[in-house]
């Protein structure tokens, strides 16, 4: 929620609706073209994680695995992470930063630009490339449909496909390869 | 490189918002800085912060 203030901050300073965020009506076009460009980036995430397992390096899915486990109840995690991360981030890092750029360095540096920020802000090396082709994915899908929604929608659906396979590993470590 | 210049002029034209890219990298500034803040919290923290996120765990499952 934290990561609202700043854009709040410079609209409540500028008198800018949040409406110029992008909270517009969509093609739906765009959802299935945001649920393809995922299914493609899969293939990415999954090889890059195989090779820092092989190279002995702990991924991001596995410290978050441990505090998982290690909390009573998912509940406050779920709501965190499937629910108000992806509506702030979308907020800040598409409807703000991805638009603030665009105008100016047009939209590929500006995808470029939101979606390393957007990696280097999750504060975790190991998972700076999954995050990025998430972030250039979300972006894409934000200029394509010009809408915060599709991208909102796709990182709920992403996050919440996250949380539930981390859930599932916890509690049933034998359907899992070790 | 000027027909470049020129599309990307053309983008930003299209593509207006009514703030501007200084208040964009002041995002991105507030953005480093709200990071920062959260990482001394959580390292100075580190236990309250574990109770804090299990309790509203709990409350919110029952």
């Amino acid at each position: 929620m934290i990561y609202l203030l700043p854009v709040l901050a410079i609209l409540a300073a500028k008198r800018i609706g949040f409406s110029h965020l992008g909270f517009k009506k969509f093609d739906s076009l765009t959802m299935g073209l945001g649920c393809g460009l995922i299914v493609i980036s899969y293939p990415i995430i999954i090889a890059h994680n195989m090779l820092l397992t092989f190279l002995g390096v702990n991924t991001q899915g596995e410290a978050v695995m441990k505090m998982f486990s290690e909390l009573k109840s998912p509940a406050w995690l779920f709501l965190t992470a499937v629910i108000v991360a992806p509506l702030v981030e979308e907020i800040f890092f598409r409807g703000f930063l991805f638009q603030g750029f665009r105008q100016r360095y047009g939209w590929i540096a500006a995808l470029l630009l939101s979606s390393g920020i957007f990696a280097a802000a999750h504060l975790d090396p190991v998972s700076f490339i999954p995050t990025f082709v998430l972030g250039a994915v979300l972006g894409y899908v934000y200029h394509r449909s010009n809408s915060l929604w599709p991208s909102i929608i796709l990182h709920f659906l992403n996050n919440g496909f996250a949380v539930c396979a981390m859930l599932a590993a916890i509690r049933f470590p034998d359907m899992f390869p070790s | 490189m000027e027909e470049n210049q020129v599309e990307v002029r053309q983008e930003a034209r299209e593509y207006s918002v009514p703030w501007t890219i200084v208040d964009t990298w002041l995002g991105v500034v507030l953005l480093i800085v709200i990071n920062v803040g959260l990482l001394a919290v959580i390292f100075l923290f580190q236990d309250e912060v574990k109770r804090l996120a299990q309790g509203a765990g709990a409350y919110l499952a029952n």
